[in-house]
């Protein structure tokens, strides 16, 4: 029994030790897609306020035109939005750290991420808690540390891998400085993925934690705005009673949807490659849509304190 | 709570050493592996706990009870208790399992003739792993009335049995009569049988995060836009789907045997390398064993088995094949495979040829000839379309997807993950060379690997592989049956 215990402590030594290395020698490649996380947060900091925040996954990334917004609204934008495999509870939690007074934040919640995937799951997760260093065991939940933990190798991969193979659209190095993916607006579009009909279930416990930190952010002197996915048509179809029980669980929390998602869905054939990455034709237009609909919660005075 | 998940990684070590070290009587682990295997199985939902537990005390009772009627010598007690349990067994499968589908089924037929029915669907959450339990304390019982294992009345080794956290939620289906004896005596630590289990769980992984889980990357792409898909990339994702199902379910099968033997436990083997069959019956004896003897043993033989007339033959292959269709899912996809598995079965047994690969491929060689590679392929080429109505959501997308495999040659790109195929080749190189051992990473003494430091390179660079070359993570498929 001895020899067999002193035996697996030395494999697992070795193990922990090769991913270990893996995760802290290699450099932070910058041109990591995931990398996009630790400039966005620094956009976050530094931004002046009063200003509009944009949370989402890669439907904010890629879907809306915060330049437009900004000039629009007359109003400093920054995006957050990157990936939804990142977790909604990460980025609510970075958006409440770093809310101001004067702040408007809206939330455009991918619609599976009030399920388990509202804690992160895979590299996005990953490429979180090592960004964070040791904040992340203050920051992170159980749930998200151990999903982070998982997926660390996954993560370490990609660290390292990333510039062999090139910027291609799902890079850092393509976004502007609001944090928009713009590369993709130049581009014809991708081979278009359809939608996929969600069926995961909905965790009550991540829509009361959501509503708990919307009261937090308005708490901080900060407006907030809940909002659908900018998505296509053909995703808002297919998922039309997934979104009404999303509706429904928010609304319950006290933190409904303040639009409706066909309000600014775009036809399947201004999709670029996914039912939530549009095209240039169609993240205009549908940043068209968006203004109205935000307009109402832009303070008219904008010189709140910083 | 998944094999290749943190919790369990954390679970596994916990239980390990509390069980050999601070653990004594057989009664103490006995007891400690049920706590911990309806804490394992709990992790899903808690209340399916309630179900494993009334199914199980169920199967306890019944098996007491058949005994006693035996002693009474009444014949009809015996066969009550028997069918009682089997009933309620059965019922609870049914219900939990297959109502919806029936319903639903009926509905849709009879629409078909303009009748509508008010049909009541059942909003329930299907326990995992429940077709596997409830065959296992089926076949106790089974084995009880048929007077081939005496009925414990050691509850907590008979609880133990039915919920042994390792096979609970995906197999091995074990018999009673191999599995509760081993709960019914003392275990001690083996020191050989622990370093071969690690071994077998560390291919186990392999197998599960890095071939089945690439390989799901691939087939769910190719199975999503199989309409517009060209149809070389349709074999692509039949391929990644014939090796995603063997290595999950495989794999998992490896890891719960392996740790089995950390606790001093031995479970039957569940495959036997599957895909080196030469027909369609060889693939049948080494694919899911558990459950194929299984069906052989309580449904088929008992119906007649091939000692028959042809009519009952044929009958009793159907049955036993959508039986075990059916038991994959309650969808027509499942039974449609099994189905043609039948289809491809009678040929097979109506000449008597169903026996004729008994032995394992090349045995004592190393190269195949050419006519075991050609029946090896054509095998392989009939398993991987059966896949595909397995994968498929309807028959019609089945039958759509199958056609235009054969009609359409078209080569698009934007399938990702190809390269992960390399690891599907080292997997078959590794079995093959290995196919005649006990499992299929039962490499000690082989060439270099008898030098400690090439076994120890080799471990690491497959534990390596799992974390930093691993899938998206997935659950297992074979949790849904």
């Amino acid at each position: 029994m001895k020899q067999f215990l002193i035996k697996i402590l030395i494999f697992v030594a070795l193990v922990i030790g090769v991913l270990v290395a893996a995760v802290k020698l290699p450099p932070r490649n910058q041109i990591l897609y995931n990398y996009e996380y630790v400039k966005k947060i620094a956009r976050l900091d530094t931004l002046p306020s009063p200003r509009l925040v944009l949370l989402g996954g890669s439907n904010a990334a890629f879907s809306i035109d915060s330049k437009m917004l900004s000039d629009s609204l007359d109003i400093n934008v920054v995006n957050t939005g990157l990936i939804a495999s990142n977790g909604l509870k990460v980025m609510i939690d970075d958006a409440l750290k770093y809310a101001r007074p004067g702040d408007v934040i809206a939330i455009f919640p991918e619609y599976t991420q009030f399920s388990n995937l509202f804690y992160g799951e895979g590299v996005g997760i990953s490429s979180c808690m090592v960004y964070k260093g040791l904040d992340a065991v203050k920051e992170m939940d159980i749930r998200q540390l151990i999903s982070a933990v998982e997926n660390v190798g996954c993560f370490a991969k990609s660290n390292i891998v990333a510039s062999q193979s090139g910027p291609g659209i799902y890079s850092a190095a393509n976004f502007d400085e609001y944090g928009d993916e713009v590369v993709h607006r130049q581009c014809p579009p991708g081979k278009y993925v359809k939608p996929i009909k969600h069926k995961m279930e909905i965790v009550p416990a991540t829509v009361e934690y959501f509503a708990e930190t919307v009261g937090k952010m308005k708490k901080k002197g900060a407006t907030v705005v809940v909002l659908p996915p900018v998505a296509t048509i053909g995703h808002c179809e297919t998922n039309k009673e997934y979104a009404a029980m999303v509706y429904n669980a928010l609304a319950a929390a006290g933190v409904p949807f303040q639009a409706a998602p066909a309000a600014y869905a775009q036809p399947d054939s201004l999709a670029y490659d996914t039912p939530y990455h549009l095209s240039a034709a169609g993240l205009h237009n549908a940043t068209l849509a968006l203004i109205p609909i935000l307009r109402p919660y832009i303070p008219a005075d904008k010189s709140l304190p910083h | 709570m998944l094999f290749n998940s943190l919790a369990f990684a954390i679970f596994l070590p916990t239980v390990f050493l509390i069980y050999w070290l601070a653990l004594r009587s057989r009664m103490g682990r006995n007891l400690f592996i049920l706590a911990v295997s309806y804490l394992f199985y709990g992790w899903w939902d808690w209340r399916f706990l309630l179900l494993i537990a009334l199914t199980t005390a169920c199967s306890y009772i019944s098996g007491l009870q058949i005994a006693r009627a035996e002693k009474k010598g009444t014949s009809l007690q015996r066969r009550l208790w028997l069918w009682g349990n089997v009933g309620l067994n059965l019922g609870i499968l049914i219900l939990f399992k297959y109502y919806n589908f029936f319903v639903n089924s009926a509905s849709a037929l009879l629409a078909q003739f303009g009748i509508t029915l008010d049909s009541v669907t059942l909003n329930l959450i299907l326990p995992v792993g429940i077709s596997f339990y409830t065959f296992q304390a089926l076949s106790y019982t089974i084995d009880v009335y048929r007077r081939q294992i005496e009925p414990t009345r050691d509850i907590v080794a008979f609880f133990a049995f039915i919920s042994f956290f390792p096979q609970l939620v995906a197999g091995p289906i074990e018999r009673a009569t191999n599995l509760l004896p081993q709960f019914l005596r003392q275990r001690s630590f083996d020191y050989t049988a622990s370093v071969d289990g690690c071994r077998q769980i560390l291919w186990g992984l392999f197998k599960k995060m890095v071939v089945a889980d690439n390989c799901a990357l691939i087939a769910n792409t190719v199975f999503g836009i199989w309409e517009t898909t060209g149809g070389i990339n349709l074999w692509i994702g039949a391929l990644a789907f014939t090796f995603q199902i063997y290595g999950d379910f495989s794999g998992y099968s490896d890891i719960a045997i392996g740790t089995a033997k950390l606790f001093g436990i031995n479970l039957m083997r569940n495959f036997n390398v599957p895909y080196f069959s030469r027909d369609i019956a060889e693939f049948w004896r080494r694919w899911h064993i558990s459950l194929t003897s299984w069906f052989r043993d309580y449904i088929y033989i008992p119906l007649g088995g091939s000692r028959c007339s042809k009519g009952k033959v044929v009958r009793n292959t159907f049955i036993i094949f959508l039986t075990s269709g059916l038991w994959h899912g309650a969808n027509w996809t499942f039974i449609a495979w099994g189905g043609y598995h039948a289809l491809l079965f009678l040929p097979l047994i109506l000449r008597g040829k169903n026996r004729k690969y008994r032995d394992t491929i090349a045995s004592g060689r190393r190269m195949p000839t050419m006519r075991e590679s050609t029946l090896m392929a054509v095998t392989f080429l009939l398993v991987l379309i059966g896949w595909i109505i397995f994968r498929s959501d309807t028959i019609s997308e089945a039958a759509g997807y199958i056609v235009r495999m054969f009609t359409d040659w078209s080569l698009h790109s934007g399938i990702p993950g190809k390269r992960y195929f390399i690891w599907v080749a080292v997997m078959l190189v590794v079995e093959w060379v290995l196919r005649e051992h006990r499992h299929t990473f039962d490499i000690q003494g082989h060439g270099l690997l008898k030098y400690r430091l090439v076994r120890w390179g080799l471990y690491l660079g497959i534990a390596c592989l799992c974390i930093f070359d691993q899938g998206s993570r997935s659950e297992f498929i074979y949790f849904q049956f």
